[in-house]
């Protein structure tokens, strides 16, 4: 697995325009801190989009995770890029999401494995098919495995950078890790992946 | 490495570069923290605490008064003075 940008954001300090706008949000004033919205949301987008895949439900989380960011905004330090610390905002906003999803979930059941075809991992034409499928296959998982997973795969990011941004030991990611790809290959091998011939399609 | 596995990172790997729908939430976001915002009641405490300790000061010296004034020697003395 490949490091993160957590290993460069020791070094990285704060963007001066960044410190600027935090600067003035701090005082009141609401254009400088949208400022800081228009700069990161399509980022923090792109993270929450491996959190949930429907446009809505993206923006709302959005919307949290700038809205908390202003109210512990005075607590944050400066001694890295305020992007970074955004992703860890975003990280937990997302993972409550699913959280409350799994509690809706219960009561509702339906057949995730329904939804998924096999055969076409390696037939996938576009991203977002590519990233529908995975995002299935990851959701059939508890919510932990599932978040360790999507943050490894999907933002590449090591058992550090995974540990700081939920607040867990290392020990506890790495032991949740071993046992979320243990799960997700027993779950891949039931839906016949892995297998020589995989055409049939369930739908 | 397990086959189903590599099939999957295979699959993440090609999932990494879909991008999500554009979106633009600082209006709402603003508006929201508006919402949040509470109203500045500092005057008020000020001036609720300024009244407190007058009322308090008031209260002290009108138990002082009450003492000598209800003192039955205090009416003797005072219309022997005059």
């Amino acid at each position: 697995m490949t490091t993160s940008a957590s290993d460069d954001c020791a070094q990285t300090p704060i963007d001066a325009a960044d410190e600027k706008d935090i600067a003035l949000a701090l005082q009141g004033v609401e254009a400088a801190y949208a400022r800081l919205v228009n700069r990161y949301e399509q980022e923090i987008a792109k993270q929450l989009w491996r959190f949930t895949r429907d446009p809505a439900t993206l923006e709302s989380l959005v919307q949290d995770v700038f809205v908390e960011a202003y109210i512990s905004l005075s607590g944050f330090r400066g001694n890295a890029p305020l992007l970074h610390w955004l992703r860890r905002i975003a990280t937990r906003v997302g993972y409550r999401h699913w959280k409350q999803e799994a509690r809706r979930r219960r009561e509702d059941a339906p057949c995730f494995a329904a939804n998924i075809r096999r055969g076409l991992f390696s037939e996938c034409a576009a991203p977002s098919e590519a990233a529908e499928y995975a995002f299935l296959m990851l959701q059939q998982l508890p919510t932990d495995d599932r978040l360790v997973l999507t943050l490894m795969y999907f933002e590449q990011c090591d058992t550090r950078e995974i540990a700081g941004r939920m607040g867990w030991s290392r020990a506890k990611v790495k032991v949740r890790a071993w046992r979320a790809r243990n799960k997700l290959a027993k779950l891949l091998e039931k839906e016949g992946y892995g297998k020589k011939n995989h055409e049939q399609a369930i739908t | 490495m397990n086959k189903p596995l590599h099939e999957f990172e295979a699959l993440v790997a090609a999932a990494r570069s879909d991008a999500p729908p554009p979106v633009q939430v600082e209006q709402q976001v603003i508006a929201a923290l508006r919402r949040l915002s509470p109203v500045d009641e500092r005057p008020l405490a000020c001036m609720a605490i300024a009244s407190a300790a007058v009322a308090a000061a008031l209260a002290v010296i009108a138990f002082a008064q009450y003492d000598i004034i209800a003192d039955p020697l205090f009416h003797l003395l005072y219309s022997a003075s005059l």
